[in-house]
């Protein structure tokens, strides 16, 4: 608004000024006319007629006297000096009436002072004629009188076309002073009409211009403090909408670059600080993990501890019963029962233990293992079951003969599986079980296969790993290897597949790595 | 080694202890035994009495004072020459590692007791 002000004042001040030069213009063009030169000019040439008829008028009248009688002389003489000295002093009036008409100002002439002017000529020359026609008489020759007469005409006439002409120019005069003059009014009426119009363009253009102005710098300058303002509350996701190719432009451009990078470092801050969350969320969980883990051994011993204390209070009661020497047989027969009993109790109650062990010493210390070497320390171990069963085993180690393993737990697990497919085989069939190796891409994997009585995937899959799970009732187990075997493997990163269908055997793949 | 007269059993079980008795009087009915109920209890019988044992059998979980700490005592004790046998219904690998280190320790048994394991125990003290 301040901007639209200014420039409407500035506008005013040329209109004004504009104005005050065209009447400084105006008066100027006065002052000419008023000096202007026709008018002298004119009146310079009425007065020089004037001396030359009065100069041709007295040397005629001298050649006249010089040419009259001799006789006459003296008295003429006399007679004509007066006569002459009137003349002269006559003509003198005449030239003193022509110099006071040139000083007539004839922009300011009325009409009074032109009939004065006019009359004291008609006047001063009757003087001069009647001077003229008495000297004539005086001299009384009728040559001379025609010759004075013609004169006397001649001048009459030059009096009468001298006024004329006087009265003419004045008129001419007044007439070119009176156009000029309304020239000069209507230029003057027309510079003002100008002006004011150039004034009136001045300040519209003023208006406009301040408008654009306005709209090309105020508007993006207000656009973009909104922006920042906005920006600064934290709105980040906008775009300043400012297309032009000049400063404000690129200062737009260069805050939109400045609010993008802001807003990618603020996001990345975001991520940051997300990941930094996330870290510590997953270090308060592996720690809560790792104390809940220590919690539920620690349980686990206690009460593997204190679940043993009371079985073992129960045998020794046995015992002492049996030492007792009133015993009959039929107690004898329960007592071996509860004592059976007791027995398997502690048995799972040690199993349980040994699971607890097992994964409380996790993350042994690895070694270079020969897969032949072990598989035949572990064939040696079973070797009462592999002689019982009358089995085949067949290995194959030629694609991949060595693993980095620590070996209590490569032991573990191949005994585990083979003493499985072992266990579990087809009665009526004798068992052949594979054991191979496979190398792929840096992973080791071991396969152990049978023909045995395989698994129904479908309905116990998901129970497979389980602890104490059985599937087959009729068969001696604990339900504790394979539960072992896979928490060892996925203790070291490694995976254990399953392929098996019923009545058909089962391949156990171990990725170990 | 002389041949163990008396016995002092220290078990915070009294069944145990019962049966622990039984046992032995079954291995030797003229064995003088004598029973505490935990670590701080046997210190004080120990401090006490005019005929110290030949054999003490500790166990290791107990209250107040338990295995491993009477033995720690008994180490800086005037009883450091008696034997121990350790008994307790654990088999962690740990407690044994540990009581074995002493040297009054002569043996770590697994709960229950039977006949045949303490003919084996009496024998290997004894000779």
């Amino acid at each position: 608004m301040i901007t639209i002000l200014i420039v409407a004042l500035a506008g005013g001040c040329v209109g004004i000024v504009g104005y005050q030069s065209n009447r400084i213009i105006v008066s100027s063009y006065d002052i000419v006319s008023n000096e202007s030169s026709p008018k002298l000019f004119l009146l310079s040439r009425i007065a020089n007629q004037a001396n030359r008829i009065q100069v041709e008028a007295i040397s005629y009248v001298l050649l006249k006297l010089t040419q009259s009688d001799t006789e006459n002389k003296h008295d003429i003489s006399k007679q004509t000096n007066e006569e002459l000295a009137e003349m002269q002093e006559a003509s003198e009036k005449l030239s003193q009436h022509l110099k006071s008409l040139k000083e007539v100002d004839c922009f300011n002439c009325n009409e009074e002072d032109k009939k004065l002017a006019c009359y004291e000529i008609e006047h001063t020359s009757a003087l001069f004629l009647s001077l003229c026609s008495k000297l004539v008489a005086t001299v009384g020759n009728d040559e001379s009188k025609g010759t004075l007469a013609r004169f006397k005409n001649e001048i009459e006439e030059l009096e009468h076309v001298l006024l004329d002409r006087v009265a003419e120019e004045i008129d001419k005069e007044h007439i070119i002073l009176k156009k000029r003059m309304e020239t000069a009014a209507s230029n003057a009426h027309y510079s003002t009409k100008l002006i004011l119009l150039i004034t009136g363009l001045a300040v519209f253009l003023t208006i406009v211009m301040g408008a654009l102005l306005t709209n090309s710098i105020v508007k993006p300058i207000v656009k973009l403090k909104k922006f920042a303002l906005s920006v600064g509350k934290g709105n980040l996701d906008q775009k300043i909408l400012i297309d032009s190719n000049d400063e404000i432009g690129s200062l737009s451009k260069s805050f939109q670059q400045m609010m993008n990078d802001l807003k990618h470092t603020l996001e990345e801050k975001t991520k940051l600080v997300e990941l930094a969350a996330e870290a510590k969320n997953e270090k308060l969980r592996v720690s809560e993990l790792k104390k809940r883990n220590q919690e539920l051994e620690e349980f686990a011993y206690i009460s593997s501890h204190d679940l043993k204390a009371p079985l073992v209070n129960i045998s020794s009661l046995i015992t002492m019963i049996e030492m007792s020497n009133d015993v009959n047989e039929n107690i004898t027969f329960l007592l071996d029962k509860i004592k059976s009993t007791v027995n398997s109790m502690r048995q799972k109650i040690a199993k349980l233990n040994e699971v607890i062990k097992l994964k409380k010493n996790m993350k042994l210390e690895p070694e270079k293992i020969s897969f032949s070497d072990h598989t035949r320390e572990v064939l040696k171990n079973l070797e009462t079951q592999i002689s019982e069963s009358n089995a085949i085993i067949k290995t194959d180690f030629s694609n991949c003969e060595t693993i980095v393993f620590p070996s209590v737990h490569l032991h573990h697990i191949l005994i585990n599986l083979i003493s499985n497919a072992l266990k579990y085989r087809k009665p009526t069939t004798q068992p052949v079980i594979d054991v191979t190796t496979t190398k792929s891409e840096d992973r080791i994997c071991l396969i152990v296969k049978d023909n045995g009585l395989g698994i129904d995937l479908d309905a116990y899959g998901s129970k497979l790993f389980g602890l104490f799970q059985r599937f087959h009732l009729d068969i001696d187990g604990d339900g504790v290897g394979l539960h072992i075997v896979k928490h060892i493997i996925e203790s070291y990163g490694g995976k254990l597949q399953v392929e098996s269908k019923p009545n058909e055997g089962s391949t156990f793949k171990v990725y170990l790595t | 080694m002389s041949k163990i007269k008396r016995i002092l059993l220290v078990d915070d079980d009294n069944l145990t202890n019962l049966f622990t008795k039984f046992i032995l009087g079954r291995y030797n009915k003229e064995l003088e035994i004598n029973v505490c109920l935990n670590g701080q209890e046997a210190i004080n019988y120990l401090q006490a009495t005019d005929s110290p044992p030949d054999l003490i059998i500790l166990d290791v979980n107990m209250p107040l004072v338990d295995g491993f700490e009477f033995l720690d005592w008994q180490s800086q004790s005037s009883f450091q020459e008696t034997c121990v046998v350790m008994y307790s219904t654990s088999d962690r690998e740990e407690d044994i590692k540990l009581s074995l280190q002493y040297k009054q320790v002569v043996e770590y048994i697994e709960k229950p007791f039977d006949l045949e394991k303490v003919k084996e125990l009496f024998e290997k003290i004894e000779n």
